[in-house]
């Protein structure tokens, strides 16, 4: 026995051994699949005006994953997912794309949600009904046990009608795209 | 212990270390999500619900809340999806009615128990009628 060594028992030296080379082999293994997943994915960055916005992703008959709060960077394989971004009352859906290697920045405002503090916008000035009656501009109530929308809803005569009510948002300084819009074709039931 | 397995030990320190830094200078900050096959209905619950009942991410079916019934309307455009919390689960029973918009799924109403007459000028005539059949509209007593 060398002077430095001190006498170490044949099942601990292989048990050591053994350590140093299962840890050694994982070491390799994450980095080797790391780069794997570098090349096989893209990065979405999202992020939202309102801090503390639920940002979702999903997918086409799969589950949804709750990102980040505010913002949030995930990397995914490539295909087409949703966006999903709530806040409060307030919700935003968006489509994207994810190829392999790419990097898509989305930024997701939900303008309501951020003008709340000084009011509801637009949501303060509905229901509506527009000239002759062809279209009726109305917004989702907040309901009891919960809360969804307030999103806009417009019951149309036609879709001339329909764009006319588009363009009456536009003319008060809302952009439609930031809002959800659902058209509802006015019938006898819905009619004014 | 020889000197042989003081290196060994210093070079599994080192290998540790590259490991990590090599990883987070590949990937980053982004964390990698996988999705799992679900029921776009029960996605859609999900994420309405949000992290309400969770304590990790959104609500899952079938730990957090179960689906009593699901009924589509206007070729699959609308949806009323009635839930029951998962037990332990703070949130109500109620229906959520849903509307597919060019593929997304998104929540109209709810969930709720009951709901306004409001809501009736907002839903398609076939919804309505599910709703006041089940009891789910508040229609105020006439004196």
């Amino acid at each position: 026995m060398y002077p430095n060594q001190i006498d170490t028992s044949p099942r601990l030296r292989r048990l050591i051994l053994l350590i140093f080379w299962v840890v050694a082999i994982y070491c390799i293994y994450s980095v080797v699949s790391a780069a794997l997943i570098k090349r096989s994915t893209g990065v979405l960055n999202v992020s939202s005006n309102v801090i503390g916005a639920s940002i979702i992703i999903s997918q086409d008959q799969r589950d949804s994953r709750l990102a980040g709060t505010g913002s949030a960077s995930v990397r995914l394989k490539p295909g087409k997912y949703q966006i999903y971004v709530y806040a409060n009352d307030y919700q935003r859906a968006e489509e994207v794309t994810i190829y392999k290697g790419s990097v898509i920045d989305r930024k997701i405002n939900l303008i309501g949600a951020a003008s709340k503090k000084n009011g509801n916008g637009i949501f303060d000035l509905l229901p509506y009904i527009g000239p002759g009656a062809d279209y009726y501009i109305s917004s989702t109530p907040i309901t009891e046990g919960g809360g969804s929308g307030p999103s806009i809803t417009i019951t149309e005569y036609d879709n001339k009608s329909g764009q006319d009510a588009l363009e009456w948002i536009r003319s008060l300084g809302y952009d439609p795209n930031d809002y959800i819009i659902n058209h509802v074709p006015m019938t006898a039931g819905n009619g004014l | 212990m020889s000197k042989r397995y003081v290196y060994l030990l210093v070079l599994l320190f080192v290998l540790v270390i590259s490991a990590i830094l090599l990883n987070n200078l590949l990937l980053g900050n982004a964390k990698q999500i996988r999705l799992k096959a679900a029921d776009p209905l029960s996605s859609a619950v999900s994420r309405t619900l949000g992290s309400s009942g969770s304590s990790d991410g959104l609500a899952k079916e079938g730990q957090d809340y179960t689906v009593d019934y699901k009924k589509s309307f206007d070729n699959n455009t609308w949806f009323v999806v009635r839930i029951e919390p998962g037990s332990g689960k703070s949130f109500d029973p109620g229906v959520i009615i849903l509307r597919d918009n060019h593929g997304l799924i998104l929540p109209v109403v709810g969930p709720g128990s009951i709901f306004s007459k409001d809501i009736t000028s907002i839903l398609p005539n076939d919804v309505v009628q599910f709703l006041n059949d089940g009891g789910y509209i508040n229609v105020p007593e006439s004196d």
